[in-house]
């Protein structure tokens, strides 16, 4: 009894997915391709679909063939299942369209669990109709008729399709799996020697229509009786925020009071508009009258002229009536579209929030840490190492011949190439792109390609180009890594020298009647947290000063002497206690630095140069 | 320099642009080069109202064995006749960065930064992605242009000194081969290769009127790391946005004043990231919560 119960419930069942699906083959269509099908695919699919679920109806009413219906309706569940679970893991929900427009929602944790009853259901049958089978496994056929035989063989030729399409559904998701990964991988730039050059594969193509181009047009009479067209929201001039809604769609039910509270406080920023399906009266009863613009589409053709897979979606339309965004699916995709939305006012003046400063992060490599060897030929075919040049110092720059600030600076570098023939510290150049392109730059230095595009750069620790690594004759970076034309010139002009650290800068004695004077080519800048920022002009270097700091720079005028600056220091900072070490250490930084000189007072003539500079 | 000179060309077919400011012709008696020139340049013109006679005219010589540019009839690029002929995109890359570099040099009133510039989707404030190449910045900025957020330039912000306010720039992004995935949405589908020059991109959509700049993000592009957003101390914004800058060597005083304006009305941060759909979500939350 429960046996046959349950036979013609899930016979019912299906045959009733079927006929709903049948009656809206075009929505059927959709939701499979909204499930991830391609859509060539889908639209057969879309048919044979429901063709398979009435014959599996059909083979489950009889007693003999109900097993054979079991069996589909196990296999054609169990693709139901895959389906809709790996949707709902990749955060997608479309529309089931389980049974046509008779009842369509999202896809849910609800919808799966419907689905695994009824596999249990077409399992209970198919084990039922075993305690008390036929005798053979073709023995049931026989007393069928001949038109059920024919559906009973036109079901499994859908089911085999159907296996098929699972297949080419798998290859769809990795390949998908791979895309995502390549998003993820922002900088993964640096391989792009290693990537062919054409355009990617088609799959990535994101739901929607093209930002940029135009939004289609729409007049649709909204639930209060007016009539909602793009037109009409453009004339507003402000983006427009399109909210594709379902009564029946429960997420849309979630999401509608954020849309009428970004509605009620940000008017003066955008215009929403809500585009749904359904009746005036069930739209209401959902908005609860909190939305201005609810327009009521007849069927889904503003759905599908945008591009809508499913509910709830939204995209932006600019003032001009381009697409501004993709589709945002889901209620985390569409709050996060949102979110940089509801910016109150601008012209209010900007938040005192603060975070804990960091300093900035030290290099991936440190000064004195040991640097990679790397083994390449140059551009004529010599040895190009680190040790190309004995065991000396010299400079690693890494360098692109597309780069606009290696371009930039190319010219200073060949003047400092013609300054230093024979006396400058050897520059070895490791770069990208053609050989001929990097024959064309004129360097006089060795150039070597990195075959691997960036990848010796990047085991340096670097992230772009121009930047640069001084190496010490032990094979130690020597300083800090030079990023930037300004950084590498200063590496290249202290090379030669004994390219002292920062923290090894020449200890200055400074006598104690010095009145120490800014250097000219020196500018500053107070901040607005009391520190103050100073560009040397002649090294091309810039660096803060604390507060204290900021305060030592700005006495040295060529009027105070140190204990006057001193003096000055306890004045404004009383508490400080070492006022007068904290001065030298400034001092003798700024004129290590060459931003400050100082004239010896004529008394300490003779024990002192008269012009101090660095 | 070296120059050659070129018997004139009555056959060459010219464009018109207006770079930043800075009126050329450019032309090519050949269609392809002339179409890439087209796509790279996209964001200024050609224009209308073209007259070759009062501007300089560039040209891109191409034969069998390459490419050459010329400047008023002497080629320019390569420099050195011994470099031979190059590719074609090695010439529209000079081409390219010599054209905005002459123009950005004409705008000494505005502060230049190195990076990514974009308007949130209200079009109301300003945001500017700085660093390096290869930090991540303009693969953020696609990202976030698929979220409705509008670009003002990808490589060269142009900031007011007053208004801290951003300008167009309209320059073609300069990506590389797999960033092209990320594009097809905004491209409306794969990219023709033989239209659009591998390395550039035209977006559907630029930002016109100007807005101040709310937020400096220095992404630092770090494999595998979520992204994280650490503000930097006034004395650390200036040093990251005075190294990015190609004003403070040319107008010192003018850097440093809006380098101090900018840290007073602008938050900056450091954007350590790995993962560009977390960013472009953090990016969203942060210019939601002020």
């Amino acid at each position: 009894m429960i046996h046959a119960f349950t036979r013609i419930l899930l016979a019912s069942v299906f045959l009733l997915a079927g006929l709903t699906k049948l009656a809206d083959l075009g929505a059927s269509r959709r939701s499979i391709a909204a499930f991830g099908v391609p859509a060539p695919l889908a639209g057969v699919l879309g048919l044979l679909l429901p063709l398979a679920e009435l014959a599996v109806g059909l083979a489950l009413i009889p007693v003999a063939s109900a097993p054979a219906g079991a069996v589909g309706a196990g296999l054609l569940l169990s693709l139901f299942i895959g389906g809709i679970g790996l949707n709902l893991a990749r955060g997608r929900r479309p529309d089931c369209h389980c049974f046509g427009q008779l009842h369509s929602t999202p896809v849910g944790w609800p919808t799966l669990a419907r689905n695994l009853v009824l596999l249990a259901a077409a399992v209970f049958v198919f084990a039922g109709s075993r305690t008390n089978p036929p005798m053979s496994v073709l023995a049931w056929a026989g007393p069928i008729t001949a038109v059920q035989q024919a559906a009973v063989v036109a079901g499994l030729i859908v089911l085999v399709l159907l296996g098929l399409q699972s297949i080419l559904l798998l290859r769809l998701v990795r390949q998908q799996d791979r895309i995502l990964e390549r998003l993820e991988a922002p900088g993964a730039a640096g391989a792009a020697a290693a990537v062919p050059a054409a355009a990617p594969s088609q799959s990535a193509q994101a739901p929607g229509r093209p930002i940029g181009t135009a939004a289609p047009d729409f007049a649709l009479p909204s639930i209060d009786g007016r009539t909602v067209s793009l037109a009409a929201l453009r004339a507003e001039r402000k983006p427009i925020v399109l909210f594709f809604s379902d009564p029946k769609c429960g997420p849309c039910a979630a999401l509608t009071p954020e849309f009428a509270e970004l509605e009620e406080k940000h008017s003066h920023a955008l215009t929403v508009a809500v585009i749904t399906s359904g009746t005036a009266e069930a739209n209401r009863e959902k908005t609860q009258g909190r939305l201005a613009r609810v327009a009521l589409q007849r069927d889904r053709e503003v759905f599908d002229a945008y591009g809508v897979m499913g509910t709830p979606t939204v995209v932006l339309v600019n003032p001009d009536g381009t697409i501004g965004s993709t589709l945002a699916q889901g209620d985390a995709e569409i709050r996060r579209l949102l979110a940089p939305l509801v910016l109150p006012n601008p012209d209010q003046p900007p938040s005192s929030q603060t975070a804990p400063a960091t300093p900035a992060p030290p290099p991936q490599l440190a000064p004195l840490s040991a640097v990679p060897e790397f083994t390449l030929t140059d551009l004529d075919g010599a040895p190009f190492t680190l040790g190309t040049f004995g065991d000396r110092e010299r400079l690693v720059l890494f360098w692109n011949p597309a780069c606009g600030y290696c371009q930039r600076m190319l010219s200073d570098l060949k003047s400092w190439e013609a300054s230093t023939t024979g006396g400058g510290v050897p520059l070895l150049v490791i770069s990208t792109g053609t050989s001929e392109a990097n024959r064309a730059l004129g360097l006089r230095s060795p150039i070597a390609l990195d075959p691997g595009g960036f990848a010796i750069a990047r085991t340096y620790g670097m992230q772009g180009t121009p930047s640069a690594a001084l190496i010490d004759a032990q094979g130690r970076l020597a300083a800090e890594i030079a990023v930037g034309a300004p950084a590498i010139f200063e590496l290249l002009g202290r090379a030669p020298a004994a390219a002292p650290s920062a923290a090894e800068e020449p200890a200055v004695d400074l006598p104690e009647d010095v009145k120490p004077t800014k250097e000219r080519c020196v500018h500053d800048e107070l901040l607005a947290d009391g520190s103050m920022v100073l560009y040397n002009a002649c090294r091309n270097q810039v660096t803060t000063l604390n507060p204290t700091a900021a305060l030592v720079w700005e006495c040295c005028d060529g009027e105070h002497a140190i204990d006057a600056i001193v003096a000055e220091l306890r004045e404004v900072f009383p508490h400080a206690r070492d006022a007068a070490q904290d001065v030298r250490v400034v001092l003798r930084n700024l004129v290590g630095s060459g931003m400050v000189s100082y004239d010896v007072v004529p008394e300490a003539i003779g024990s002192q140069p008269s012009d101090v500079r660095s | 320099m070296s120059e050659r000179a070129l018997n004139p060309q009555m056959d060459v077919e010219y464009d018109i642009y207006d770079v930043l400011g800075y009126r050329v012709a450019v032309g090519s008696r050949v269609e392809a080069a002339r179409t890439a020139v087209r796509r790279v340049l996209g964001g200024f013109g050609p224009r209308p109202d073209g007259r070759t006679d009062d501007v300089p005219v560039y040209e891109i010589l191409a034969d069998n064995t390459g490419c050459r540019l010329a400047l008023n009839g002497s080629v320019t690029f390569p420099e050195h006749e011994e470099a031979g002929h190059v590719d074609l995109l090695s010439v529209l890359s000079t081409l390219e960065f010599e054209l905005v570099s002459t123009g950005l040099d004409r705008h000494e009133d505005v502060f230049h930064l190195h990076g990514a510039a974009l308007c949130v989707p209200t079009r109301r404030a300003g945001l500017v992605l700085a660093g390096e190449s290869r930090s991540g910045k303009t693969t953020l900025a696609l990202g976030l242009m698929h979220r409705g957020f509008v670009p003002y330039t990808d490589d060269v912000a142009l900031i007011d000194p007053q208004t801290v306010e951003l300008h167009p720039v309209r320059r073609a992004f300069h990506i590389t081969p797999e960033t092209w995935t990320i594009l097809q949405p905004l491209a409306g589908g794969p990219p023709a290769v033989d239209e659009a020059p591998i390395g550039y991109f035209l977006p559907p959509q630029w930002a016109d009127a100007p807005v101040p700049v709310k937020w400096i993000l220095f992404p630092e592009y770090r494999p595998h790391q979520t992204p994280q957003l650490i503000k930097l101390t006034p004395p650390e914004a200036a040093s990251a946005i005075l190294t990015r800058t190609t004003t403070l060597s040319r107008f010192p005083r003018l850097a440093l004043s809006t380098a101090s304006r900018l840290i007073e009305r602008v938050d900056c941060y450091r954007f350590p990231t790995g993962d560009l759909r977390a960013s472009v979500a953090m990016v969203q939350q942060l210019v939601s919560a002020r």
